[in-house]
């Protein structure tokens, strides 16, 4: 017979044998590293699945396949100019969007007005209450009449029914039938207000779209045959090369579904930040049992060698059960998430497009197999290696399983493993920022955690009177007879400080602690920003689209009734031209984006920048780096001398993904104006606080004169909030005697914000209960392979004549020393890990949950000391005559 | 010539000083003859059958079995010439916990690979009865009694047909009686077997039972009367 062959068949013989042996170890491995791939294929399924739909609905999101759109109306001459430039042949369809203010009979609420023309929408489809179906083929009433199609919550919300009159900028509009289901709307969850359709040529004769009113003009394309991808490409580019308007834009079909995709996307990303947790604590429990696993076989491994087995095929044995494990691991995994996706998907519905969690594919399964696989190999990589020099020699003079021991691996074995895992880390998270700056900080605590655990165990030496930790030293000092306390004390506290077989535990319990820990506290953070914010009195309500002639009237109006129209804010349409003489604009990348950082300042400069400009700061910014404005100087200055550049100041978050910097030369297009500026300052700005606030700001003075619409809030941070009806009462109001500005109220988007933030906190939750699971398994199973590992020690010492109560005694001390230690230091390293990532990801908004800290730290000190107090237990009454004849594992 | 040493040095390097085990050792075990090593504790009688056995390396001077010199061999081949020609019996047993008496026989017919299991399975069972252990087939190492575990290990080391036997105190974890039975089974095997041995041991009885004596002392082999 082929010998390789024989070799693999004695290896799969050897290798299953001895796993027979090792249940408990196999099943620690399989539990543990389950339920981190598990993590991992249902976030895998999630996002796929997400991919999958908004790719395919693309169309129906953009309701087109091509799409020109800009920040205004486009005016005849532009549209014909366009339907030259796409070709006559292609089917074409307006579309106008614009928040506005619905009036009924007695309520008036925001809404989102699509006005569209008989062939919407170019792909997809409407679903109405009357049973219609409304899709691009049949024309449609509200195109030409005054009637309208109003969403269910708009209905609900105005307290209307169908066949009432719907006053809009001034006109009156029938409600002709209510939309049950919209093809068209890609996020359900991210939206200011409700639907409402029209038609354009009805809309045109109210009031809502003069002079600078926040329109989305957009002319829908739809190409018979259908276009390619590449064609689509360079139709947009052409449309771009007309167009030189910066706020026209052109929209690929592709685009929109990423576009929408690409939200949800980040929030899986973040989600597979925890996921990471729990694999790199899987990870970590992973190292910590092989290493056990190897140790506890290496005298094993070296009979084998003394019968001829050579340490190759020693080395496959090890491999060959690696991947039992992973297999067994993976069906198990498998079965779990096909048990959690129906559950999941029932979780995220309404939250998620409905056909997300369907299930896993083959591929998605293969490759969790090979990163459990790849992961595990990798991680036991420098233990495997230590094995080609197994000490068989040794068999010769054992006497006790801890004198067989494998050399240390050295610490660049661990470099394939590591490199591993940052890789896996930034791929899953989708970033390489904060993939790496989680691995870094990982690896960080790693060796902190080392360093501290083993200066506490010589402390702890140090205070029974062994100072030293080498041999000779202890011996010295023990001889003198200056030792501390009795001796099971002693000697428990030597094991811990002499053993560094310990630290690897040590480090994984407070590692697992930390995670265990943060998990919760974060979440705890995030609640307590939320409600922080909540409680501080906000503006009531957030005004858009007033004109620049309105303002007398508006704030008479607001005056009349006591209140007071704050923080008024120019906006101003512009676009950033040059930085420091450098062209800045479009900047398309050839290929896809290698990280989200990258995409999203690729996308931002794209697009225009809206200013304002004012004075001062507002209560809700704080000034970052340089200096404020300087005063309006009372002599006119030029506002095109590149001498005298205008003052700017920038947000930081804005500015840090633009690449601008303090004192860059900024040339800003204002609606065809080209004017130079200089970033004198930026600032951090609470958004949530809705005021009107812009990522440029600049000096007052030479933006005056520039086409502008203004935004304000009601009531502003010193008034009290105002109850609910009066403020509908004056929401009603506001609507019927200015129909083009448009009021929303700030609590209930705030708290519709809230609800989805509630429900990413229930996911992590769910996450985090994983976690800790699986980290009180791993954790258990470390600390129960560690005390067995003394048993021969133990039956010893029992020889030796100590008393069971004492053997007892001397676990318990460096048992429950280790564990208390680990579980304080990583509950320690916890708070400092929360601080670190509410300065990075939270505006340095810090807060620790003490009591949930402590109860946590107190759950997880009782469990180790109870386990500890059973593990121990169960060794001193192991019976120490079994020494005596043979050596047992 | 079964076993030919020529100038064996050994030397442990400690972390300040060189302890010098093997200083220039010869030694000479013809085929099928039996040879017994005497020497204070210490003296490096378990050092020179590791290096024997192939499993460490000597500083100089040639090793050569059946012809064959181990020093150029690497690593993987000589843990072959081993599963080929050496069996080593240890005063410690070292059976597999994990694997009964029978499967821990057979144990070293599967890494040498020449039979088909079929017959491995018969020639265990063989062996065991060669070693009166018929009745202890499917136990487990941890239900042996010292002498029972001790001759196992005798028949693993034997069911290969080795060349050659190492032991080391084969007998010295063991009560006399136990002990003599012990070595009785291994001259017994080896006689039928034809395999020469290299018996280290304290017993002068046991000693004087073999071919010829010798004493290690001073790194070196002395022959004894
Ligand atoms: N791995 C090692 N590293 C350093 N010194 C060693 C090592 N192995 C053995 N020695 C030393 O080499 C010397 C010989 O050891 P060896 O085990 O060969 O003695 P021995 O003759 O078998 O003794 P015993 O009769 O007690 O078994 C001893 O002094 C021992 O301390
Ligand atoms: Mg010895």
């Amino acid at each position: 017979m082929n010998s390789r062959l024989k070799d693999l068949r004695l290896l799969v013989a050897l290798a299953f044998r001895e796993l027979r042996q090792m249940k408990f170890l196999f099943l620690m491995l399989v539990v543990n590293l389950s339920w981190g791939l598990a993590a991992y294929l249902t976030l895998a399924s999630l996002r796929q699945s997400t991919q999958k739909v908004f790719l395919e609905k693309a169309k129906h999101f953009l309701s087109a396949e091509f799409s020109v759109s800009t920040r205004r109306l486009f005016d005849d001459a532009e549209k014909s100019r366009l339907r030259q430039l796409i070709g006559r042949s292609a089917i074409a369809s307006e579309k106008i969007q614009l928040l506005s203010m619905a009036s009924g009979a007695n309520e008036s609420r925001l809404v989102q007005l699509v006005a569209v023309e008989d062939r919407f929408p170019l792909f997809g489809q409407i679903k109405l209450q009357s049973g219609r179906i409304v899709s691009r083929s049949e024309a449609k009433e509200i195109a030409h009449q005054f009637k309208a199609w109003v969403s269910a919550e708009a209905l609900q919300q105005l307290n209307m029914k169908v066949g009432d009159q719907l006053n809009l900028g001034g006109k009156s509009f029938v409600i002709d039938d209510v939309v049950v289901e919209d093809d068209t709307q890609a996020l359900r969850f991210i939206y200011l207000a409700p639907r409402v359709f029209v038609g354009v040529e009805p809309l045109r004769t109210t009031e809502l779209l003069g002079l600078g009113a926040t329109v989305t003009d957009a002319m829908d394309f739809a190409f018979e045959p259908e276009k390619s991808v590449q064609e689509l490409k360079d139709l947009k580019k052409s449309v771009l090369e007309e167009f030189s308007d910066p706020a026209v834009g052109a929209t690929t079909f592709l685009e929109a579904g990423e576009d929408a995709g690409r939200f949800l996307g980040y929030l899986l990303d973040d989600l597979g930040l925890g996921a990471l947790v729990g694999l790199s604590l899987a990870a970590f429990g992973t190292a910590a049992l092989i290493y056990s696993w190897l140790h506890q076989k290496v005298r094993i491994y070296a009979i084998y060698n003394s019968l001829g087995l050579t340490p190759l095929l020693i080395q496959g044995i090890f491999f060959l059960q690696l991947t039992g494990v992973s297999l067994v691991t993976s069906l198990v995994a498998c079965g779990l998430v096909s048990a959690a996706l129906p559950w999941l998907a029932h979780f995220v519905q309404g939250f998620f497009p409905t056909e997300i969690g369907q299930g896993l594919t083959s591929g998605q399964i293969l490759k969790g197999f090979l990163l459990i696989w790849g992961g595990s190999i990798f991680l036991s990589l420098p233990f495997a290696l230590s094995l080609r020099k197994i000490p068989t020699a040794r068999l010769f003079a054992e006497m006790g399983p801890s004198l067989l021991a494998l050399k240390t691996p050295s610490l660049f074995a661990w470099v394939p493993a590591l490199g591993f895992f940052w890789f896996a880390a930034t791929r899953e998270v989708n970033s390489w920022r904060i993939g790496s700056l989680f691995f870094f900080g990982l690896l960080g605590f790693y060796f902190l955690l080392t360093i501290l655990g083993w200066l506490s165990f010589r402390l702890c030496a140090s205070q029974v009177g062994a100072v030293g930790t080498s041999a000779s030293q202890v011996r010295a000092v023990g001889t003198s007879a200056e030792l501390r306390g009795p001796w099971w004390m002693i000697q428990g506290i030597l094991y811990l400080a002499r053993k560094p077989s310990l630290l690897p535990t040590f480090v994984a319990l407070s590692i697992g602690t930390l995670v265990t820990v943060l998990i919760p506290q974060l979440r705890a953070g995030l609640h307590r920003e939320m409600m922080d914010r909540s409680n501080e009195p906000l503006p009531s309500l957030f005004l858009i689209d007033i004109q620049d002639e309105q303002i007398p009237e508006v704030e008479k109006f607001f005056h009349e009734r006591n209140r007071e129209l704050v923080h008024l804010s120019p906006f101003i349409r512009a676009r950033i031209l040059e930085v420091n003489g450098k062209s800045f604009e479009r900047a398309e990348p050839q290929t896809g984006f290698d990280s989200r950082e990258s995409e999203q300042s690729a996308r931002l400069r794209n697009r225009g920048v809206n200013l304002s400009y004012r004075q001062e700061l507002y209560t809700s910014e704080k000034l970052v780096a340089g200096r404020p404005f300087t005063p309006p100087t009372l002599v006119p200055r030029d506002p095109r001398d590149p001498q005298q550049p205008i003052e700017l100041s920038v947000e930081n978050w804005y500015a840090e993904r633009m690449g601008l910097h303090l004192n860059d030369l900024v040339l800003l297009d204002i609606q065809g104006i080209e004017l130079p500026g200089k970033i004198v300052n930026l600032r951090k700005v609470r958004w949530e606080r809705f005021e009107p606030n812009f990522f440029i700001i600049a000096q007052p003075g030479a933006l005056d004169g520039a086409p502008r619409t203004w935004l304000a809030n009601v009531g502003g941070a010193n008034l009290p909030a105002l109850p609910m009806t009066e403020k509908q009462q004056l929401r009603n109001d506001l609507a019927h005697r200015f129909p083009n500005v448009s009021s929303i109220d700030v609590q209930q988007t705030l708290e519709r914000a809230l609800s989805t933030v509630d429900q990413i906190a229930k996911a992590l939750e769910i996450l985090s209960y994983v976690t800790w699971t699986s980290g009180l398994l791993v954790l258990t199973a470390l600390l129960y392979r560690q005390i067995s590992a003394q048993e021969w020690d133990a039956n010893l010492i029992r020889l030796l004549g100590a008393r069971r109560r004492e053997l007892f005694a001397l676990f318990q001390t460096e048992f429950s020393l280790l564990v208390i230690i680990a579980i304080t230091l990583g509950g320690l390293g916890a708070i400092g890990a929360s601080w670190f990532i509410s300065q990075e990801f939270f505006d340095g908004i810090f807060w620790v949950d003490g009591l949930s800290f402590l109860l946590t730290l107190a759950v997880l000190w009782g469990l180790g000391l109870a386990f500890v107090l059973l593990f121990s237990l169960r060794l001193s009454r192991t019976n120490p005559a079994r020494i005596l004849y043979e050596v047992r594992l | 010539m079964s076993l030919q040493v020529q100038g064996l040095w050994k030397t442990y390097q400690q972390a300040q000083s060189q302890i010098e085990v093997l200083r220039g050792l010869d030694l000479s075990v013809p085929t099928g003859k039996t040879a017994a090593i005497l020497g204070q504790s210490g003296s490096g009688k378990s050092t020179l059958l590791s290096l024997l056995a192939g499993l460490d390396e000597g500083d100089r001077g040639s090793i050569e079995i059946n012809g064959v010199l181990l020093n150029p061999l690497s690593v993987e081949e000589k843990t072959r010439f081993r599963s080929a020609h050496i069996g080593i019996v240890f005063q410690q047993f070292h059976l597999i916990p994990h694997l009964t008496a029978l499967e821990n026989v057979a144990l070293s017919l599967e890494i040498q690979g020449r039979l088909p299991n079929r017959e491995i399975d018969g020639q265990a069972r063989d062996y065991l009865a060669r070693v009166q252990l018929s009745g202890r087939l499917g136990h487990y190492p941890s239900q042996l009694s010292g002498g029972e575990a001790q001759r196992v290990a005798l028949a693993r080391a034997l069911i290969a047909k080795p060349s050659l036997i190492l032991a080391d105190e084969p007998s010295g974890s063991l009560d006399l009686a136990t002990g003599e039975l012990v070595i009785d089974l291994l001259f017994d095997l080896i006689r039928k077997e034809g395999s020469s041995l290299v018996l280290v041991t304290h017993n002068p009885d046991v000693a004087a039972r073999c071919d010829s004596r010798y004493v290690l002392r001073g790194g070196k082999c002395e022959l004894s009367p």
